[in-house]
């Protein structure tokens, strides 16, 4: 017996010495290191080979399923709060006066907004990612029938007759406008790009819409992004207002007497190093008031203060007596109250050049930011009470809404959506992706040259290398967890070595994340970040005879002459299924000369048609001019030999290439089962 | 059937026709040096409507246009294929005998003291460059240009020219469609493939008496085009061509197409193509066994052909627009200036080149600094009709088309040997045209 | 034997008929001008007579035809741009005119010109259409084709874009969809997509690859093809078909009414059951069954040469190198400018008589470019300045 407890001890201690010094540890750590790029990240096996899992059995022990209220209405008498649940595709009814769930409806794949009829007794719900709305019989709390939009469905306005839904489509950068009374869409009017905002001018004539991508122009430009107005009656465009020096203009709202609107918007300074975040000059948050009188000019305030940052703004709502607008500073959980006659006071007194120079001003928000109420994490959209008198928030990441007295500021009730208790691993990385307090002053989040967890658009001038030189086409954040090398450059071979200590060095200016923190944000990063189906180019995951054609020139070794296409040279070489990325670095000829010598990261190419411009430095425009323009020297594939015809179906099948979990199983699907239903 | 029931339906039938010829338009001749006999129809029909008799007059606005003041040089444009085309050699030939004839006019003092500057631009450009190259020169606001050889980019090219009102003075396409879209904005200084087509055709079937013809012909619309007015008198000599391959250019292995060819035994081959592929053909051909006479477009009349058909060259004919060794004393002054100036002997497309833009100076030296002005001298048919250019003597018909001389070539010993069409004297018709 | 005594007689009474009709025909073309014209000088309310009756009506016609008057010019000196106008198309209360030099807007009588500077893709705009629906304009230039929505030009080209070719001669605009004729084939297109569908001689039935001319009507589409007739795409079926002349001779037409008159075609324009084709050597008219053709000197039609058309309610408006020709397919009224008086003139073709009528006013030039008529209002431009024109009072 003293044989074998002299072993056992004998055991336990060799086993320890094994742990301690065994090279398995060795070369686990170097391991870790090689991941995260540093020397100190704890060596834990499950932040990153548990909570990094994008499918399979335990991802459903570790993950849990939330609600993430997006938008809301509040019905007139206050009773009701209608709450689009963007994760669970609900309609969630709650009864604030006892603050429960009343009823769950579902709706299509990735809601977007809600708006009642003005009976009150339909809601409408615009299905982002299933290119339809829903519309609701609020009596039987049942969907009726889905109504077909345009690509991408955001918010939502009715006419005022009732009669006509306008639908703002964000992916398709348009605005359906729906006959309900036939239930059929009978125009698409032109909208700035991937706009989401629409506001119905109080008399009833004009209505606008605010875009959020800046119109594509070349580097070193000042971006601009545009509101369009369109006649009800006519049913026209009848004007693009361009807002200089600003993007994501989020949502719109008219004053009661009509005589602004205002928007909400960012005033990035992409043409300058992103060093500059220390000088407050890289990202500034405010709002434009178009001025309803004379040209329609807009004026744009900072809601930012000198030390201080508001980011991302979001949504906007004005009091029904017109004196304060309340916009959901969604970056840094925290609603900015404005008063608008402070505003108006200011635009009165000052001249137009005075003007010009308070939009980048930070200093003056003082004069017209009466109040910052803290929220929880990621306030979205917001609604009024018929009165006035209650501010109703959505707390996207809080699973929660908000009631706040608009008078006092005071709290006066929160509705728990019953969400799970338990925050994730991914949801807290969640959090950090969408809160700016992690950067300089709160200038920014993640999200905010990120929307949507997609890309801006923008072409940067990151780093210090000085003005003009590095220039970098923002990426997109989609379905990367399998894509890397990350940066243009392919010099990040991990996400924990994009987003560790260098991102801080170069781009957020403060301390790095802490390891659970990045731990955290990269198990969102690969695991929680989905592409939206391909609903214009490729629905069903069946090619046209156009894109079959185009698939052929893809994959083909042979140009129209017989000659054969070297290997490196043929598109499917580098692009391969099934995210059309062969991860490795190249040089297709599009070294600029603003760029220090190097080769670039191959891209993916899943939703190629969503991430204008192209190229490193984003110097194609569209896709046909990667070859039109830049590609004429036949590095970047061989296409010279064809005809426009071939190119366009070679462009078409770009465009069909979808998120490899679209072509897993069809029939499984939901939006894709009703989109072929339809 | 009764007789005179027959002989009344038969007047009656006579009446009718001549009744409904009688608002159809008179016929005073025939287009194109037609020979009567050969023209569409003409022996089963008479038509209700003969186009190109009388030349289309511009009516519209400009003549009133004033020169601009302040002008330091006079643009001319020129618009060939100077890269990425399989006819670069071809279009380098073009742009130097252009300059050649700019370079002499500003030695004489150009237009009033002002040099003639000539503006480049290449139509081989990707996706369908030659319009908006045409687009560019008026932006550059050309006087006029010239070009050029592709029979489409010269398609494309004269269509933009007619709706931008700009002289376009056309020595290397010889597509007949050319000049009869009817446009009044363009001249041709080049024989086209009708007069060609006219000519080798009487040579094949009247002088040489075949009658079975094989044809091997590129697949693009020279091709096509080319062999068309062929294909048309052949059918109306009464030979029609049993058998037509095609090639595509670049193509370098014919050997499916010459086996078709072969079953069918023809008495002689007609190859209608660029120079590198008709030499490669006809390689394969005598390679094959295959020994009747073959025939060619003109595109052949080349040093690259004769370079590439080595021996196999001997004895093939084909038509010429152009007789290097024609007794022509300006043609030598001509050969001697442009082989100092480019160390080459010129082609086809160089002398008609010269030829056209001599034309195309003297129109602007008389027309002034006006558009409208230039094209009224360039197409009235008087200024220039007759002109004795290097090239022989230019004759135009109603369209502008230049219906001159034409000469066969042969190659003897190795080299092109020319001789000024006569076959036509056999059928009937004057497709030397010059004395008519 | 078939020559028979009575044969030779009634081939004694044919040729008497022959030398009769013969010398009939000769006196009636040489005495035309002296007899057949009859010189008035009358105010501009003058006499109009009935369109021909058209079975297929589908929008109102004309009640007779229209005869068009009171006629207003402008030029570079009024405000234009350039001279050189292309294109004209009337939008509500204002008036698109594509020229040489850039876009003009008529609008509140005054005149306000949009260039490259604005952000169209060229100067030279030579087609516009609006869309009916989103109410965007759509211009056709030298350089590439601009959407006009709301004051601000978006550009497609050949290189940004997947459209055809940046020489833009013709657009139409289709419900949701924008077809354009260019030089590099027709293009198509969606505007709910974004998508282009581009036809050439590769996927349609055309000979070549350029097209002129475009135009919709009875749910199809009709593309000019220059050089390769007229090509026509029904959009159910989403089928081609193709129209040539018969013979297939460039240098004749051998029969007038056996198809299109000539296959380089210029335009096509569709109304109330007919379609119409405008050549450089004269017009043609189908209407489903049969073609029937018109030359200048078989018809009022004042030239071969006609540059565009555009056919209105039952009555087609010829856009030729003398004149502004109309025509319900029977009757015929042509305007010319008179340059030795700047005073206009107007002849009426009606049953093989012409007559001639001096008009106070005149449009400004007889070469003329393109057209458009709305109700009662009539905009003419020319190679010379864009004249508006008023139906007279009948």
């Amino acid at each position: 017996m003293k044989k074998y407890s002299f072993l056992m001890i004998f055991g336990v201690i060799f086993i320890a010495i094994l742990i301690i010094y065994s090279p398995v540890r060795q070369l686990a750590r170097a391991h870790v290191n090689y991941e995260t790029a540093v020397k100190d990240h704890p060596l834990s096996c499950t932040s990153c080979h548990l909570y990094n899992q994008n499918d399979g059995f335990i991802t459903k022990f570790i993950n849990e399923d939330y609600y993430s209220p997006f938008n809301l209405v509040v019905s007139k008498d206050s009773k009701k709060v209608y709450v689009i649940a963007q994760d669970a595709d609900l309609l969630m009814i709650l009864d604030t006066e006892n603050n429960r769930v009343l009823n769950k409806i579902k709706v299509g794949e990735h809601p977007h907004s809600v708006i009642l009829s003005k009976n009150e007794q339909f809601a409408y719900v615009s299905n982002q990612w299933e290119d339809s709305v829903s519309v609701i019989d609020l009596k039987l709390s049942k969907e009726l029938f889905k109504l077909k939009t345009g690509n991408g469905p955001a918010e939502l306005s009715l006419s005022p007759d009732g009669n006509f839904l306008y639908v703002v489509n964000t992916f398709s950068s348009d605005l359906s406008v729906i006959d309900l009374t036939k239930k059929i869409e009978v125009k698409r009017l032109i909208t700035g790009s991937n706009p989401t905002g629409i506001a119905i001018e109080p008399n009833g004539k004009n209505l606008l819409v605010s875009a959020r991508r800046a119109n594509i122009d070349n580097y070193g430009e000042l971006i601009s992004s545009d509101i369009t107005l369109i006649d009800i009656n006519k049913q026209s465009v009848i004007k693009k207002i361009n807002v200089k020096s600003a993007y994501m203009l989020e949502n719109i709202a008219y004053t009661p007497s009509g005589d602004f609107a205002i928007t909400t918007l960012i005033r990035p300074k992409n043409n300058i190093p992103s060093i500059q975040v220390e000088q407050g000059w890289m990202m500034n948050h405010g709002i434009g008031i178009i001025d309803q009188k004379g040209e329609g000019n807009v004026v744009q305030f900072l809601i930012d203060e000198p030390n201080s940052f508001y980011s991302d703004p979001f949504d906007i709502v004005i009091t029904p007596d017109g004196k304060k607008a309340f916009v959901s500073s969604s970056g840094v959980d925290v609603i900015s109250v404005i008063s608008i006659d402070s505003v108006r006071a200011i635009i009165s007194k000052a001249s137009p050049e005075l003007l010009k120079k308070y939009s980048n001003n930070l200093g003056i928000s003082s004069k017209y930011v009466v109040k910052r109420i803290k929220t929880g994490a990621n306030p979205k959209g917001l609604a009024l009470s018929a009165d006035g008198k209650k501010l109703f928030i959505a707390e996207q990441l809080q699973d929660r809404i908000l009631v706040i007295n608009t008078a006092t500021y005071e709290i006066i009730n929160s509705i728990d959506l019953q969400g799970p208790k338990k925050i994730t691993v991914a949801r807290r990385g969640r959090i950090l992706f969408n809160n700016a307090s992690h950067t300089f002053q709160n200038q920014y989040a993640c999200y905010t040259c990120h929307p949507d967890t997609h890309e801006d658009g923008l072409i940067y001038n990151m780093g210090g290398a000085g003005m003009g030189r590095n220039l970098t086409n923002t990426m997109t954040l989609r379905d990367i967890s399998e894509t890397g090398p990350y940066k243009w450059t392919g010099t990040n071979h991990s996400i924990y070595k994009q987003d560790g200590i260098r991102f801080s060095t170069f781009l957020t200016r403060t301390e790095a994340f802490s390891h659970s923190d990045l731990d955290a944000l990269v198990a969102y990063i690969r695991t929680g970040i989905k592409n939206p189906p391909n609903l214009i180019y490729n629905p069903t995951g069946e090619h046209t005879d156009s894109q079959l054609r185009g698939k052929a020139i893809f994959e083909r070794s042979k140009n129209n002459f017989g000659t054969l296409i070297p290997k490196n040279n043929r598109c499917v070489t580098c692009h391969p299924a099934p995210y059309f990325t062969n991860l490795k670095l190249a040089d297709v000829s599009t070294l600029g000369t603003s760029d220090d010598s190097t080769l670039f990261d191959t891209p993916h190419l899943i939703n190629i048609d969503a991430s204008p411009p192209y190229l490193h430095d984003g110097r194609a425009k569209t896709l046909e001019e990667i070859w039109t323009v830049y590609g004429t020297d036949e590095k970047h594939g061989v296409v010279n030999d064809l005809s426009k015809i071939e190119l366009n179906e070679l462009v078409d099948y770009l465009k069909s290439i979808r998120a490899p979990k679209y072509n897993k199983d069809d029939s499984k699907n939901s939006q894709l089962t009703h989109y072929k239903s339809k | 059937m009764k007789p005179y029931i027959l002989n009344l339906a038969i007047i009656l039938c006579m009446l009718l026709l001549s009744v409904s010829n009688l608002i159809a338009q008179n016929k005073s001749k025939m287009y194109g040096n037609t020979p009567d006999r050969l023209f569409p129809y003409n022996n089963f029909e008479k038509a209700y409507k003969y186009h190109f008799i009388d030349p289309i007059q511009f009516s519209g606005a400009g003549r009133e246009k004033l020169p601009p003041k302040d002008l330091k040089e006079v643009r001319i444009g020129f618009l060939g294929p100077l890269e990425g085309s399989a006819i670069v050699s071809l279009g380098k030939q073009m742009l130097q005998g252009t300059m050649l004839a700019i370079e002499e006019a500003n030695k004489k003092g150009g237009y009033k003291g002002l040099p003639y500057k000539l503006m480049v631009h290449n139509d081989a450009g990707l996706w369908g460059a030659a319009a908006n190259e045409v687009v560019k020169m008026d932006d550059e606001k050309v006087w006029a240009f010239l070009g050029s050889i592709d029979d489409i980019v010269s398609h494309v090219a004269l269509r933009a020219a007619l709706k931008l009102e700009i002289p376009m003075v056309c020595t290397g396409n010889p597509d007949p469609t050319y000049t009869e879209t009817n446009i009044p904005w363009t001249l041709r200084v080049i024989s086209d493939d009708r007069q060609s087509g006219y000519a080798i055709g009487a040579y094949i079937f009247e002088k040489m008496k075949h009658k079975r013809v094989a044809v091997m012909r590129n697949s693009g619309r020279y091709g096509r085009v080319g062999v068309g007015e062929f294909y048309g008198i052949a059918k109306r000599m009464g030979h029609p061509i049993r058998i037509e391959e095609r090639f595509d250019t670049g193509e370098t292995d014919f050997k499916m197409q010459l086996e078709s060819i072969k079953q069918l035994t023809p008495e002689a081959i007609l190859i209608w193509g660029n120079a590198k592929e008709s030499a490669l053909i006809i390689k394969q051909i005598r390679s094959m066994g295959l020994k009747q006479p073959i025939y060619c477009s003109d595109r052949i009349v080349s040093k690259e052909f004769l370079e590439i058909a080595g021996p196999f060259a001997e004895g093939i004919v084909s038509t010429s627009p152009y007789n290097p060794e024609a007794n022509n004393p300006k043609l030598k002054e001509f050969q001697i200036n442009y082989f100092k100036r480019f160390k080459q002997q010129p082609d086809a497309f160089s002398a008609h080149a010269y030829d056209g833009m001599k034309i195309l100076i003297e129109a602007i030296n008389k027309g002034g600094l006006n558009r409208v002005l230039i094209r009224d001298y360039l197409l009235d048919l008087k200024t220039f009709q007759n002109y004795q250019g290097i090239t022989g003597k230019i004759v135009f018909d109603a369209t502008w088309n230049d219906i001159g001389d034409i000469w066969l070539a042969k190659v003897k010993n190795g080299k092109f040997t020319f001789i000024l069409n006569d076959a036509n004297e056999n059928v009937g018709t004057k497709i030397k045209g010059a004395k008519n | 034997m078939i020559m028979t005594k009575k044969t030779f007689k009634y081939l004694i009474i044919f040729i008497f008929t022959i030398v009769f009709l013969g010398a009939g025909y000769f006196l009636i073309n040489n005495l035309k001008s002296s007899n057949n014209l009859v010189k008035n000088e009358v105010n501009e309310n003058n006499t109009t007579f009935s369109v021909a009756d058209n079975k297929k009506d589908l929008e109102k016609n004309f009640e007779s035809m229209p005869i068009f008057g009171n006629w207003e010019s402008f030029t570079s000196e009024n405000g234009l741009p350039d001279d050189k106008t292309y294109c004209v198309r009337i939008d509500g209360e204002r008036i698109l005119v594509g020229t040489h030099g850039g876009l003009a807007v008529y609008e509140n009588k005054k005149w306000k010109t949009y260039t490259k500077e604005d952000g169209l893709a060229h100067n030279g705009v030579i087609s516009i259409d609006v869309s009916e629906l989103t109410g965007d304009v759509w211009l056709g230039t030298l350089g590439g084709l601009s959407r006009w929505s709301a004051g601000k030009f978006e550009n497609f080209t050949q290189l940004n874009s997947g459209m055809p070719n940046d020489l833009v001669y013709s657009v139409v605009c289709d419900g949701k969809d924008v077809w354009v004729a260019t030089g590099g084939g027709a293009g198509a297109y969606d505007t709910y997509t974004k998508k282009w569908q581009i036809f050439t001689e590769k996927n349609a039935p055309m000979h070549e690859p350029w097209t002129y001319g475009i135009s919709k009507g009875d749910g199809k589409i009709f593309i000019a093809a220059w050089g390769g007739g007229v090509i026509e795409y029904t959009k159910k079926t989403r089928t081609f078909r193709d129209y040539h002349d018969p013979d297939g001779n460039m240098e004749i037409d051998l029969f007038p009414d056996d198809g299109i008159v000539h296959d380089i075609t210029t335009g096509t324009s569709w109304s109330n059951g007919f379609l119409w084709v405008s050549t450089y050597f004269g017009l043609s008219r189908y209407d489903g069954v049969k073609w029937k053709g018109y030359f200048d000197h078989d018809s009022g039609l004042a030239s071969n040469f006609i540059n565009s058309l555009k056919a209105y309610r039952g009555v087609v408006f010829l856009c030729t190198d003398k004149g502004l020709s109309t025509t319900d397919g029977t009757n015929w009224v042509t305007y010319k400018r008179n340059d030795n008086n700047s005073k206009g003139k107007v002849f009426i073709t009606k049953e093989e008589k012409i007559t001639e009528t001096a008009s106070s006013s005149s449009i400004s030039h007889s070469f003329i470019i393109g057209v458009d008529v709305k109700d009662d209002i009539i905009w003419v431009a020319t190679s010379k300045g864009i004249s508006r024109g008023e139906l007279l009072k009948q």
